[in-house]
């Protein structure tokens, strides 16, 4: 029975991956344009940025689901786009929502005296964007897209409303069946966690690593929006700088 | 001896030839005015010290000279041609057209900034050829061959393939010069370029910059540095409550400050300097003190 139980899960899970996969991707990607744009110097481009992330973040990702499967659903089959890819779309525009108010976050703090320096510099908005911004924050941005994809991942047990057979429509399927709610349930909970966890790890492994490396935590912490008075990087590693400070003033000519 | 031999000079071409020039320059954030009908100019060689307490505006001045903000009111020239005036209204177009504009006008004027703003991305050979590749469009080899000759200018050839994070403040801020320096600025602004600095860092800098004013490159710093201004400015502009109160050669503005303003700012600067004098005086005062209450007592 568990065996049967777990492979009727399994090809569930298949689909809510497939939906976190390809929701995930596009999520990040249209994001970090948004948030890119809402930090730009154009300001009818950042307005409009603004005001989508308010608009999405104030509707409810089911109700949306629900309208967009029973108000247009059909429209949406007759242009050739099948239910999993309509559940894609309307997860996308809403997840960017959030995710984008985060990457502009990151923006706004790690990267405004940078953006100064690009400009100063008199390279163009897309050049700052694509060869300083985006590199540069890119640690802070690792760890927190992977959170997001773990966000996803569990977001999309709500298909399950829009009859898309991911793995906890599976789930509910094998309940009206079995009429075992608790050992389905908790079956459907272990494997949510099997495949979180690891990705946790994965970030927790992640972070550490972009932190340790060329950014200290000075670097990280000792951030403030434009305008701010920003603190002096936090130097961890004291014994060594001082060592530079004195080879500094006695290399001077 | 050098600035006064400089300053005549300097004021001469000053009237000839203004590098930049803004007349009626004003700045308000929100409710709050930063900057009200400021006129500032720079001749060609000029080294112009921009002094004052914070927030004073001088900073927003220096932002305003290439547009990191936008003013409010004003009009800015740049080599006697109008590069913007204000306050103004653009449709997209012309917004898309200005923007292009903008970038123009800052690639001819370098900045230097009070917390470096390195790219902590790339290696200091990297950070300065950037601009050189990505706005110049130099290739890639020659960028770094002439980053490296730079770098190797301001005394860092060890640390060409090191990022900032591994660079004492010092270190960061030659880093930062030698990148505005790359892009071969007609101008090069310098937003407090010691503040951020441990003190036995500042004298590395200070006579970087020096020797850049020795060859010949216009500048204009907002600094607390007396002794550089002393040393290498030929003009200081002392700013107060958002106007030019006070424009003067340093030497003058030390010896002889005309506005009340003036004065205690300048005492507020030289406090530390007088400390000597002050704790003498307060003791010969102190003596005198308790020698007149020891002649009343007597």
């Amino acid at each position: 029975m568990w065996a049967q139980w777990a492979h009727v899960l399994a090809s569930g899970l298949v689909v809510t991956l497939e939906l976190t996969g390809v929701i995930s991707v596009c999520t990040i990607v249209f994001s970090l344009l948004l948030a890119s744009a809402a930090v730009s110097e154009i300001k009818p481009l950042t307005r409009c940025c603004r005001l989508y992330s308010d608009v999405v973040r104030s509707i409810p990702l089911l109700p949306a689901l629900i309208f967009v499967y029973y108000g247009l659903g059909r429209d949406f089959v007759q242009i050739g786009v099948n239910t999993f890819w309509l559940a894609c779309l309307v997860f996308v525009l809403s997840e960017s929502g959030y995710q984008a108010e985060i990457y502009r976050g990151i923006f706004r703090s790690m990267g405004a005296g940078q953006w100064e320096a690009g400009r100063s510099l008199g390279l163009r908005w897309r050049q700052i964007v694509t060869r300083v911004l985006l590199p540069s924050c890119l640690p802070a941005i690792i760890p927190v897209s992977v959170n997001a994809v773990v966000l996803i991942l569990k977001d999309t047990s709500l298909a399950s409303m829009i009859t898309i057979q991911e793995v906890t429509l599976s789930a509910n399927g094998l309940v009206s069946t079995s009429f075992q709610p608790l050992q389905v349930y908790i079956l459907l909970a272990g494997f949510y966690l099997v495949v979180v966890l690891p990705i946790m790890g994965l970030s927790q492994l992640l972070e550490r690593r972009l932190t340790r490396g060329a950014r200290r935590p000075g670097i990280m912490l000792g951030t403030g929006f434009p305008g701010a008075r920003r603190p002096v990087p936090l130097d961890l590693t004291d014994g060594k700088a001082a060592a530079s400070a004195g080879r500094d003033v006695a290399g001077s000519p | 001896m050098t600035v006064l031999t400089g300053s005549p000079a300097a004021s001469a071409s000053a009237a000839s030839t203004a590098i930049i020039e803004v007349t009626g320059l004003s700045k308000n954030f929100g409710d709050t005015t930063v900057l009200s009908g400021v006129d500032f100019r720079v001749g060609e060689g000029e080294i112009v010290c921009i002094m004052g307490r914070s927030g004073s505006g001088k900073s927003t001045l220096l932002r305003c000279l290439n547009l990191l903000v936008e003013p409010t009111a004003g009009i800015l020239r740049f080599r006697g041609v109008v590069t913007g005036s204000w306050p103004r209204r653009m449709n997209p177009i012309e917004a898309g057209r200005w923007r292009k504009q903008v970038c123009e006008h800052r690639r001819k004027i370098g900045m230097v900034f009070q917390h470096f703003e390195l790219f902590p991305h790339l290696t200091a050979v990297q950070n300065v050829a950037l601009g050189p590749r990505s706005v110049l469009g130099v290739p890639k080899q020659e960028a770094h061959a002439r980053a490296t000759d730079l770098l190797v200018r301001v005394g860092l050839e060890k640390f060409l393939n090191v990022r900032p994070g591994q660079l004492s403040g010092g270190q960061k801020q030659r880093v930062a010069i030698a990148r505005a320096l790359a892009m071969e600025p007609e101008l090069l602004l310098l937003d407090e370029p010691t503040s951020a600095l441990d003190p036995e860092m500042v004298s590395g800098v200070l006579d970087l910059l020096v020797e850049l004013a020795a060859a010949g490159l216009t500048m204009v710093a907002v600094t607390h540095e007396l002794g550089f201004a002393m040393q290498a400015a030929h003009r200081v502009v002392l700013i107060d409550d958002g106007q030019v109160i006070e424009e003067t050669t340093p030497r003058q503005l030390l010896a002889a400050p005309v506005s009340q303003a003036a004065r205690s700012f300048i005492r507020s600067l030289t406090a530390y300097h007088d400390l000597g004098d002050k704790t003498g005086h307060d003791v010969r005062s102190a003596g005198s003190g308790s020698g007149s209450s020891a002649g009343g007592a007597g």
